[in-house]
């Protein structure tokens, strides 16, 4: 190629690539979750930057026909970096190796613009540090709209889908971008000097962004699919809430009326009348009493109304509960935790035969400065695993976001989780400080 | 053997009770030592701290179920106690006594039989472990492991924090850690092994022991051991 390019386009000095490869790692190294600690993974990134060094210096050595070698080598020489010092899987190392690899790209290419557009000879280590100060720039403004798309705090994976995407694109916009360098004598080939190198910065650009949009758009769609569960969720969570408290209010109307029964009931001569109006009274306050009383409000509303549900299914349920140790949680987050609970466990239990093996059993209580809310219901024993985590048990509509939902409301609090099964129970615990929010500040 | 009273006025649920327990003796080759009592008052009468389970009923004319397990827990702090009641009403601040579940009357031998299964699982469980041991100043010891509150790694030797002594080891924090591996340990931090009974409170990056003190949670640590620790608190009680 350099016969093509001539010395205008004199290749892009190897350490400065190596440097650009190095710098783009280091940014979703920066922005993504680490799996080691701070010294450990500046002591990676360190053998990183000398690993790309190496490679670059030992590609540059090769004849002209190992170059793209040369590059796939650097280019796994990345991935490692990556692999190794984030914490993700194979394919999200992939994914994210695809945006290093074209943002290095980018990088390094622009910087040898603005170097040829001078174009003066200067000292090697002049060349390097501005070089330096381009790519810092270049890497920072990324660094700044990359920063939404990756979250410190949670495993980077992605689809295979996304995966293929992504290498689609990158492949894509190295191919284009170099294909001046290889060829002037193609539809898509710059021919003159200065030209194709703008070229290569373009398409480079164009590619990188197209990545960036790639995973907006799909966090975007995520979001929105989320969100529309979750408000669903809620929505159905808060209205049978309401539906209950407004049972209560009519059974407190009721008591009231009570009183003009037993008035009626007490001034009634004939035996056989008065039987039957008890009989009458009786049968009007029965369905009122299972309401359970905790000393909570809120949690005497949604414990009886899903007690009504596990009635319905022949589930057994045993309720013992300090409302009044969750008193410092909104009416919106007790729903959604205890009541997405108590719809899960009714699922569970509801795999079994109803042959009175169906059990529910939840307890509040307090143990010395925390709060735990558990529930425990009797299932067939079917898990679904995600390693070694406990997804969920429920399949199809809605599935997963039950538990997703009684995680938000418990983080709410800085409550802590966990979800632990034998062959015939299946408990899920909810862990709070007693004052509220403490284990949310450092978590 | 396991000890069992039952505290019932009502003959007929007495009996339907008895026939569980014997079923459950003959499907699970348990052996049970039965009493029963027919008002809270006569449990309460020169109660002695030997029994393992007690079913409750909750309403009762003289001294309801209730009010016995408050005066029990008193005195017992141990007994594993269980109402048996006709509506949820009663037992629902069974808390109060460690009562974190209860049977609903009628019983049926299916919820009968997944209770007292739990129940003798804890009861097995609860068998006292103990650790032995040479001290760096040479003495032999014997501790109770739940007594141990944590364990700091200190050069090339372990400090063993107990309730109420500190005792030196020459080891290692990993081969304590790989004794104590039944029991709910887990470490906090690097150095620290601590046990999870005795974790009381937890405050920003600290954890509160009993006894006072506190130690560090170390950040990579921190979710796991939330975790841990939420199990491990919801595993108290007998139906977890």
């Amino acid at each position: 190629m350099n016969d093509v390019a001539g010395p205008v386009l004199a290749e892009i000095p190897r350490h400065l690539t190596a440097i650009a490869e190095w710098g783009a790692c280091v940014v979703y190294i920066v922005l993504a979750k680490r799996r080691f600690g701070v010294l450990t993974t500046i002591g990676i990134c360190a053998a990183g930057l000398l690993g790309l060094l190496g490679v670059q210096l030992w590609a540059g050595s090769l004849p002209i026909a190992w170059w793209i070698p040369g590059m796939l080598v650097a280019a796994a020489t990345m991935y490692a970096l990556i692999y190794v010092s984030i914490d993700v899987s194979a394919r999200g190392a992939g994914f994210i190796a695809a945006r290093t690899f074209v943002l290095a790209e980018l990088a390094a290419s622009a910087y040898w613009q603005i170097d040829r557009f001078y174009a003066d000879q200067v000292e090697d280590y002049v060349q390097t540090i501005a070089a330096v100060l381009v790519y810092a720039v270049i890497f920072g403004t990324v660094a700044l709209a990359e920063r939404g798309q990756f979250r410190s705090r949670t495993r980077f994976d992605v689809s295979g889908a996304q995966l293929i995407g992504a290498v689609a694109i990158a492949i894509a916009t190295f191919g284009i971008s170099n294909l001046s360098f290889v060829s002037s004598d193609t539809p898509f080939s710059g021919r003159f000097g200065t030209e194709i190198i703008y070229i290569r910065t373009l398409v480079d650009l164009c590619g990188y962004i197209a990545l960036h949009v790639q995973l907006r758009v799909h966090h975007e769609a995520v979001a929105r699919r989320d969100a529309e569960a979750m408000a669903q969720l809620l929505r159905s969570q808060h209205d049978q809430y309401e539906i209950t408290r407004r049972t209560i209010d009519e059974v407190n109307r009721k008591h009231h009326d009570m009183k003009h029964h037993l008035d009626a009931i007490r001034s009634e001569q004939d035996a056989s009348t008065r039987s039957r109006m008890l009989d009458d009274l009786e049968d009007s306050i029965r369905r009122y009493g299972a309401v359970v009383r905790t000393g909570n409000h809120v949690l005497d509303a949604i414990v009886t109304a899903k007690l009504a549900r596990a009635g319905e299914r022949k589930i057994e349920v045993s309720v013992v509960a300090d409302g009044a140790l969750l008193s410092f949680m909104r009416p919106m987050e007790l729903t959604s935790l205890v009541g997405n609970a108590l719809d899960n466990a009714i699922e569970g239990a509801s795999t079994l035969p109803s042959d009175g093996l169906r059990m529910i059993k939840l307890a509040v209580f307090s143990q010395d400065d925390f709060t735990m809310v558990r529930v425990a219901n009797t299932f067939d024993g079917m898990l679904l695993r995600d390693g070694d985590r406990i997804v969920t048990r429920q399949s199809g509509q809605g599935h997963g976001y039950g538990l997703r939902n009684i995680e938000t409301a418990a983080a709410e609090y800085g409550g802590a989780l966990s979800v632990t099964a034998d062959e015939r129970w299946f408990t899920l615990s909810v862990l709070f400080p007693a004052a509220r929010g403490e284990l949310a500040s450092g978590a | 053997m396991i000890r069992v009273g039952i505290v019932e006025d009502d003959t007929a649920a007495i009996e339907r009770l008895l026939s569980h327990l014997d079923r459950f003796q003959r499907t699970h080759d348990e052996r049970f030592h039965i009493s029963a009592f027919h008002d809270g008052a006569d449990v309460l009468a020169e109660y002695r701290p030997d029994w393992d389970v007690l079913l409750l009923d909750v309403q009762m004319p003289r001294v309801d179920g209730m009010t016995a397990a408050r005066r029990i827990r008193e005195v017992d702090s141990e007994v594993v106690i269980v109402f048996v009641t006709s509506s949820p009403h009663y037992a629902v601040s069974g808390y109060e006594v460690g009562a974190l579940s209860y049977l609903l009357k009628p019983v049926s031998y299916a919820s009968f039989e997944q209770e007292m299964d739990r129940i003798v699982t804890r009861l097995r469980r609860q068998a006292r472990r103990e650790l032995l041991f040479t001290a760096t100043d040479g003495g032999h010891h014997r501790i109770a492991v739940d007594d141990i509150r944590y364990i700091e790694s200190v050069r090339h030797r372990v400090d063993v924090f107990t309730l109420d002594d500190t005792f030196s080891i020459a080891t290692t924090l990993k081969s304590m850690e790989a004794q104590l591996e039944e029991s709910d340990f887990l470490r906090c931090h690097n150095g620290l092994l601590v046990n999870l009974r005795h974790v009381t409170g937890i405050e920003g990056n600290d954890c509160h022991i009993r006894g006072g003190g506190r130690l560090p949670i170390s950040r990579p640590r921190k979710r796991e051991f939330l975790a841990a620790l939420a199990e491990h608190i919801g595993s108290r009680g007998i139906s977890a």
